[in-house]
């Protein structure tokens, strides 16, 4: 029982990190710019779809794998750049609705873009195998590869802490995300910083995409399943906050796999009750203000 | 240096500024005096193009500045301290003041950020708290003290004295007059305290309901008493 427990809790674990490296992204845009982008998950599945071709010419390992997810991060990000032309920068003064429905339309043209390529076919990918297997604690058994994506869940959070808190560049990034009119008229090149942060938040879901990649299957329809547990992680956590998409991310990883060991019947309903517990409670999120 | 020319500022419908000319030569200082709602701030960030929509020309060093962005326009060498002040909350006073080294026109050597904080004696013991933990009055400090690190050309300063006790509002005029000359910052000031505005200012007009009502200098202004009761007096 309580060896279950265990493994409910580290199932669960892997299962926030998973989300929190959709949900990174997210946060940052809506921080930052304001827009709530439907089209993330989007985004994120071309970085996954981009991570199976690399992986098809590279081959097996996980020197190859973190290679083929950073290209796809890359690429992503270029696509960023041009998304952020085209349309985000459009919407950025508009009201929410638009932006709802501009970037819900810009999760349309990622899917059908990825028909187009890939075609409808499922596609699975085993993990590298320096990480696929299992590792023995005394009776509790773990998954190489959820440890590996415990850890590249955390190299991103502290990655971005690192960068809001200590460098100086973070400083500035949350003088936009606090006041974007005085930064402005400081001298400071505002539509370009807003690119910038457009272009760390879709390089962040192609890395995502390609680091989530194996052991699910590759499908069209591989953005929806994450865009929705990441959205809540994002609420809850508070709308443009890092840390609070981490404890978020984590809490609904464990409360997913906790109830899928504690009530089978019901999966996901969890998920919701505790949503809307957390925003009752803590209606701006866990932590709020702005980027921190 | 600065040319308003005829310009027409709006609010969504709202017609703020209409008709509005004005100009401040190298290193002039001319102060902008008018009630509550005269259109003071909206004249300022219309020079900013930061907010309102402006019609007609507005020139400055002799180019004309059309849809120039805001940020483009403090490298220019102009720089606001809005009304409002605007000091992150996130950083300290050394670093807000940090921040406007972005504000430098080209080629323009940054100040030693200490010996700035310096010149605000008040300021001094504060250097290292955060914008949040400031009074009104300090944060109106550091906003001034915040331009000045920008070394702009021309200054525009929203009200800097509101909130502030009168010793400091006196030796307030000091920083920015001898700012203003050793460094040859022209001053477009708005204010509704006309003893600080004459202290700090050679050439200063008068604006109600977004137009201009009297342009001239002290004498000239003290010379028609009619202005002050007709559109100062609240
Ligand atoms: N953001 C805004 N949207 C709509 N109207 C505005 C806005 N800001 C100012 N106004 C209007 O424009 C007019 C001029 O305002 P402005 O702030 O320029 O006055 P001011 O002279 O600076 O006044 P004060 O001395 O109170 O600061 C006012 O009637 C005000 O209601
Ligand atoms: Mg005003």
């Amino acid at each position: 029982m309580s060896m279950q427990l265990t493994f409910a809790l580290v199932n669960g674990l892997t299962v926030g990190m998973s989300i929190f490296l959709v949900a990174a992204g997210l946060t940052l845009v809506f921080g930052i710019l304001r827009i709530l982008n439907f089209a993330h998950g989007g985004f994120f599945m071309i970085g996954a779809y981009l991570t199976f071709s690399f992986l098809q010419v590279l081959g097996d390992g996980l020197a190859q794998f973190l290679l083929a997810s950073l290209a796809a991060g890359v690429v992503v990000a270029g696509i960023g750049i041009v998304t952020d032309r085209i349309v985000l920068r459009r919407l950025k003064d508009l009201d929410e609705e638009y932006m709802l429905i501009g970037t819900f339309g810009l999760l349309m043209v990622c899917v059908g873009a990825v028909k187009l390529i890939w075609g409808l076919d499922y596609h699975s990918v085993s993990p590298p195998s320096e990480v696929s297997g299992i590792l023995r604690f005394g009776n509790l058994i773990v998954s190489k590869y959820s440890l590996f994506i415990v850890a590249m869940g955390l190299v991103v959070f502290f990655a971005l802490e690192f960068a809001i808190h200590r460098l100086w560049i973070g400083k500035i990034v949350q003088s936009l995300a606090n006041d974007g009119w005085m930064t402005g008229l400081l001298g400071l090149n505002v539509p370009l910083l807003f690119t910038g942060v457009v272009i760390v938040a879709f390089a962040l879901a192609g890395l995502a995409g390609g680091l989530l990649l194996p052991n699910q299957s590759l499908s069209p329809e591989l953005g929806h399943a994450y865009t929705l547990n990441a959205f809540i992680a994002v609420i809850i956590g508070g709308l443009g906050n890092i840390r609070g998409a981490l404890f978020a991310s984590l809490i609904l990883g464990i409360t997913e796999s906790m109830s899928s060991f504690i009530i089978p019947g019901m999966p996901g309903l969890a998920i919701y009750v505790v949503m809307i517990v957390l925003l009752f409670a803590r209606p701006n999120g866990l932590f709020h203000r702005g980027v921190s | 240096m600065l040319e308003v020319d005829n310009i027409d500022a709006f609010y969504g419908d709202s017609h703020i500024l209409q008709g509005l000319s004005l100009s401040v030569g190298d290193g002039e200082r001319v102060a902008v005096l008018g009630r509550n709602g005269a259109g003071k701030s909206t004249l300022l960030k219309s020079i900013m193009n930061a907010d309102p929509r402006v019609c007609g020309r507005i020139a400055f060093d002799g180019k004309d500045l059309g849809s120039t962005p805001n940020f483009v326009r403090t490298r220019m060498g102009l720089c606001l301290v809005p009304e409002d002040r605007r000091i992150f909350s996130h950083l300290t006073v050394r670093e807000n003041l940090e921040m406007a080294r972005y504000a430098l026109p080209c080629g323009v050597a940054p100040h030693d950020v200490d010996e700035v904080i310096g010149r605000f004696p008040i300021l001094v013991p504060l250097a290292d708290r955060f914008g949040d933990q400031l009074s009104g009055g300090q944060q109106q400090l550091v906003a001034v003290a915040r331009a000045l690190m920008a070394r702009p050309k021309l200054m525009l300063l929203d009200e800097p004295t509101e909130g502030l006790a009168p010793i400091i509002v006196e030796e307030l005029v000091q920083d920015v007059v001898s700012a203003c000359e050793n460094e040859g910052i022209g001053l477009l000031l708005c204010e509704q305290n006309i003893w600080f505005a004459r202290q700090c200012t050679q050439q200063v007009t008068v604006i109600d309901s977004g137009s201009i009502v009297f342009s001239g200098d002290w004498a000239g202004f003290d010379a028609h008493p009619e202005i002050k009761n007709k559109y100062l007096a609240m």
